[in-house]
């Protein structure tokens, strides 16, 4: 069976349909999830979050985008509504204790922890949310706009911001020689 | 003629410096894709999250369509009551939502227009 198949049987109540589209998808949307959260401890309980949420909204699923990039769409916006919910410097706290988490991972695994994760653990998950998904996705600002609820020029401006944040922080001396050289220019 | 071509020159630079920096990114992120392996669990394990699930909304379906019935029902005694009881009350409740219904709907299409 297909994806628009079972769709169609899932939209019915089968819930084996329902299985077979969640198992099938599971993966992506766990790895989406440890990316855009830089937080893997969370991502397994977001992902089932999400996908018991899909099954109540199935029937508003219209099938223009993939059935994944659906169920990314809803673990997203459970995970910015959290966020919401919770206080910010607690979060912030969080946030801190699991990037350490996953550096001593990496090390452990004597992988080396590069400035480019560092980087990205330090962003915030507003902007790196877009990025994930335009970069490494793939997908269109508009259809990161319609995904996160928000405006098309905001989507832009927060990649290109958070972009330069990492590039700043990859290559400080670059960017202050750069800064020289544009003052002088424009005197 | 000399500013612009250096200002575009600049821009140049900073795209390929972007592109650069985006690949960094996108190696980051494999990183850690690589690094993190998935479990999936069966497809029995998903099911049978499924059939709770659907237990759960089929048992809250039925919860909200009793609560809507009650409800309806004691809005419609208490106002065939008015109607009958004291007439005057019932001319102002109906008198209330003609115009409520509207201005609500009206400063909520405001709201939404100045969000976005």
């Amino acid at each position: 069976m297909d994806e628009k198949e079972l769709i169609r049987s899932a939209k019915r109540g089968d819930s084996l349909a329902f299985a077979m589209l969640f198992k099938e998808n599971y993966p992506f949307l766990v790895k989406y999830l440890i990316k855009a959260t830089m937080n893997p401890d969370i991502a397994e309980d977001l992902a089932q979050e999400a996908m018991l949420k899909s099954m109540e909204k199935i029937k508003l699923y219209n099938g223009k985008s993939k059935f994944s990039s659906w169920l990314i769409t809803i673990a997203t916006n459970l995970y910015i509504d959290d966020l919401r919910k919770k206080k910010r410097e607690l979060e912030f706290k969080h946030q801190e204790q699991a990037l350490r988490k996953m550096k001593w991972q990496f090390e452990n695994h004597s992988e080396d922890w590069n400035d480019a994760l560092a980087a990205l653990g330090r962003l915030s998950d507003e902007i790196r949310i877009p990025i994930v998904l335009k970069h490494y996705y793939g997908y269109s600002y508009e259809e990161i706009a319609d995904m996160l609820h928000i405006a098309i020029g905001t989507v832009k401006s927060r990649i290109h911001n958070g972009i330069k944040t990492v590039r700043k922080e990859l290559r400080p001396n670059e960017e202050k020689q750069t800064n020289t050289t544009k003052r002088r220019t424009t005197k | 003629m000399k500013k612009s071509k250096l200002i575009l020159l600049n821009a140049e630079q900073r795209n390929e410096e972007d592109s650069e920096t985006i690949q960094e990114i996108n190696d980051a992120f494999t990183k850690i894709d690589q690094h993190y392996s998935v479990f999936t669990p069966d497809l029995q394990v998903f099911e049978q999250m499924v059939a709770v699930e659907q237990q759960k909304q089929k048992k809250k379906f039925r919860r909200d369509l009793i609560a809507f019935i009650l409800i309806a029902l004691f809005i419609m005694t208490s106002l065939i009551t008015a109607v009958f009881q004291i007439p005057i009350v019932f001319i102002i409740i109906q008198g209330i939502a003609t115009i409520s219904f509207p201005l609500y709907s009206f400063y909520r299409y405001r709201k939404r227009v100045m969000h976005t």
